[in-house]
């Protein structure tokens, strides 16, 4: 499904990425953690397109990122500050964006848009939202769209308890139905929870992918968490 | 003091910022050095072609005009800007401290800029030893500095006494009306107080010989020189500063200026600070949002189309730019055509048919100078991400920035030319011209974000620094004004020989079609290489 091989990244003589390896296959959640500024946000940011490596090799369902418009159809992604135009109401954006991935399902989009409970809100301009009312926006174009590989960056950040629930219902549904999800997250215990593998990420490195249930078998996530940076450093 | 400073530096670095690509610094230090070459060279000329005060009237009166179109630009982003308060609204600080250090912030880079073009000035004096004139011209240049921008800050925060009842875009507008109204004001007082006579100012304009063209622009210099001298009050300020040697009358002109700058700086700081809470809220904007109408329909490129004006609407500055370009060259087109009406303009330049194509390339020049279409991928800011990770066709991104921008263009050349037939200029060949003109500046849309395409610069905090202040725009110039430059240098070159007028037209419209063709199929196909 998602394949990243070889990346590497800096930013002047700052090395931020130095040669991350990494497979996703299809219908696994990928928890990716890491501490701060161990190089998360900028793999995503490679992944997404939005930062361009300075190597390696990065294809989601064997399209590589160089054929930008297929590529780009293969993920939706959901960053942890959600930048919106904001006299554009949540419910016009959706419409906006979901043909760029293929046809509208009014139904589909309706139905997620109750179960995240912004049947009004959702026309309402955006620049009214919360934090919280941003994410579920995203939430909603994401699982509408149903795209083979959903990107998110802390996605429950904000979400009150309805929608944290809801959240995890949609992702299980998701992955069911085939769905892939890799999302970076601080929350270790929910990691534990809904995921089905995970990545530690320290200084640009990989130092640690494994399945939940091995990963269990030794402890909590957080004492493996701070084991391996600990031994790592 | 010590305790004083930091607000107005945090403000001067937050508002100008250093661009961080290389690239970028060095075109922009080869920009102002070019300026300062340039300004050099026109000062040697002026000071060997007049006397010593004639030249010294012109030093004050370019650097007066730079320093306030550069307030008038820069206020905006700075002065009259509250993007820092929602980090200052909760912070310990009095409003007038907030203020003041915004109005100092304000000072610096006009003033630093025309100071910098005084190099060529203090040198040429220092070579000639005109030591009063040197000393006088060190003391009295920063101080009218200081007045003019203090002036214009002064009477433009009289306009944010009001508003809060105002949107951010009329708050812009009113302050770019205000800027430009204060400026024709002064120059009508100048033109009705000194009785100058527009009618004459050309009438003995020479271009026959180099000689004359000297003769012919000194004699304009002196003009304008002795005009602008019956004028009370300039009278007073030109007189001690072209009088040799340093009088009492000139250190007493000195300590008013300085004195009158103290108090509009007062009187700005305070009418600034009366409102700052109320005005800071109304910027930030924080009651309610009006929904935008969004497009409906399956077509592709109105979806694209959509997003464009999306973008467009989501800072005022940037509907105020819209409007600027559709506005500006119908404003500069009646102003033309009025000034050839009354016979103000040198009839050299538009005997034997040239009206027209000087016209043309008028309405071209400033449309394509005013136009969106030189940082269009800057202007996302905080939206660019989405362009970079959403499944945009990036070929269809591009097309859409320039058709987007070639509208605003169009929008403003047809209305220029429809006013060119009010006046009763238009005939067949004006047609072609407004082909030929829309076409040129298709290929400059075409060209001009090439590079900001490429290297956007994203990260701005104030909308200004994504248009106008953004270095980009001089990138877009490189890439785009070439073509039209050779082409009207082509154009007019055609009118000396025996060619018909609408035949020489006619070729360079053939020339550019084709050449519009040859740039779409290179740059709209780069567009989603360059995306990978």
């Amino acid at each position: 499904m998602l394949t990243i091989s070889n990346l590497r990244k800096s930013f002047g003589a700052h090395t931020v990425l130095s040669g991350v390896d990494l497979q996703v296959e299809k219908g696994e959640i990928l928890g990716f953690v890491g501490g701060n500024g161990a190089g998360k946000t900028t793999t995503i940011n490679c992944i997404t397109g939005i930062l361009e490596q300075d190597d390696g090799i990065v294809s989601i369902n064997g399209v590589s990122k160089s054929d930008s418009l297929l590529y780009k159809k293969q993920f939706y992604y959901i960053p942890d500050t959600i930048h919106v135009f904001q006299n554009v109401s949540g419910l016009d954006w959706i419409q906006f964006l979901i043909p760029l991935y293929g046809e509208v399902d009014e139904a589909k989009l309706n139905l997620y848009t109750k179960r995240f409970g912004m049947e009004t809100s959702i026309h309402e301009p955006m620049g009214s939202y919360s934090y919280g009312m941003l994410h579920k926006m995203s939430l909603i174009a994401a699982f509408t769209i149903q795209p083979p590989i959903l990107i998110m960056d802390e996605p429950m950040n904000g979400l009150d308890p309805n929608a944290v629930v809801t959240f995890k219902e949609c992702l299980k549904e998701y992955v069911q139905a085939g769905g892939t999800v890799f999302f970076s997250t601080h929350l270790l215990d929910v990691a534990e929870k809904i995921c089905n593998s995970i990545t530690i990420l320290k200084d640009g490195q990989i130092i640690l992918h494994e399945d939940i249930e091995k990963l269990m078998a030794q402890g909590s996530l957080e004492s493996i968490f701070l084991e391996k940076q600990k031994h790592e450093a | 003091m010590k305790h004083r400073f930091p607000l107005p530096f945090f403000f001067a670095s937050s508002a100008y910022s250093i661009p961080k690509q290389i690239a970028v610094r060095v075109t922009l230090l080869l920009a102002l050095a070019y300026v300062v070459v340039q300004m050099a060279m026109v000062n040697v000329a002026i000071y060997n072609m007049s006397a010593l005060p004639i030249y010294l009237f012109y030093n004050v009166a370019v650097s007066i005009v730079l320093v306030y179109i550069l307030t008038a630009y820069f206020s905006v982003s700075v002065v009259f800007s509250y993007r820092e308060f929602g980090l200052m609204a909760s912070l310990p600080v009095k409003p007038q401290r907030i203020v003041s250090a915004k109005v100092i912030s304000s000072l610096l880079l006009p003033i630093l800029l025309t100071s910098i073009l005084q190099i060529p000035v203090l040198v040429l004096l220092v070579w000639g030893m005109k030591w009063a004139a040197l000393l006088k011209t060190i003391l009295l240049i920063p101080t009218l500095l200081v007045f003019t921008v203090m002036l214009l800050v002064f009477l433009l925060s009289l306009i944010q006494l009001w508003r809060k009842h105002l949107t951010t875009m009329a708050s812009l507008v009113l302050n770019g009306v205000a800027s430009l109204g204060i400026a024709v004001c002064f120059i009508l007082w100048i033109v009705t107080s000194s009785k100058l006579k527009l009618t004459t100012l050309w009438s003995d304009f020479s271009m026959d010989t180099f000689s004359s063209i000297v003769q012919s622009i000194n004699t304009l210099m002196d003009r304008i020189y002795t005009a602008v001298g019956q004028v009370p009050l300039l009278k007073q300020v030109i007189e001690v500063y072209t009088s040799s040697g340093i009088s009492l009358r000139f250190l007493l002109v000195l300590f008013l200026f300085w004195f009158v700058s103290f108090l509009l700086y007062q009187g700005a700081v305070q009418s600034l600070a009366v409102n700052y809470l109320q005005n800071g809220r109304a910027e930030m904007g924080s009651a309610t949002f009006k929904k935008s109408k969004a497009y409906a329909g399956d077509n592709e490129w109105g979806r694209y189309f959509q997003r464009e004006r999306w973008v467009l609407q989501s800072e005022p500055y940037f509907k105020l730019h819209v409007l600027l370009s559709m506005i500006l060259t119908p404003v500069v087109s009646i102003g033309f055509l009025l000034a050839d009406h009354k016979q103000w303009m040198p009839t050299v330049f538009l005997e034997g048919g040239r009206l027209e194509m000087v016209f043309a390339y008028i309405v071209l020049f400033i449309s394509c100078m005013n136009n969106t279409s030189g940082t269009p991928y800057s202007r996302e800011g905080k939206y660019y991400p989405l362009l970079q990770s959403l499944p945009f066709d990036q070929r269809k991104v591009y097309l859409t920035k320039v058709l987007f921008s070639s509208m605003i263009g169009a929008i403003s050349i047809i209305s220029s030319f429809v006013i060119f037939a009010l006046f009763g200029y238009a005939t067949v060949h004006s047609l072609m011209l407004v082909a030929m003109v829309l076409l040129l500046m298709f290929s400059y849309n075409l060209l001009a974000p090439l590079y900001d395409r490429k290297h956007p610069l994203t990260e701005w905090k104030n909308p200004s620094e994504a248009i106008k202040s953004n270095p980009n725009v001089i990138f877009s110039l490189l890439f785009g004004l070439p073509l039209l430059l050779v082409l009207s240098a082509v154009h007019f070159g055609l009118l000396l020989t025996s060619l018909p007028v609408g035949l020489s037209t006619g070729a360079v419209v053939i020339v550019v079609v084709l050449c519009d063709l040859l740039i779409l199929k290179k740059t709209a196909w780069g567009a989603n290489e360059e995306a990978v």
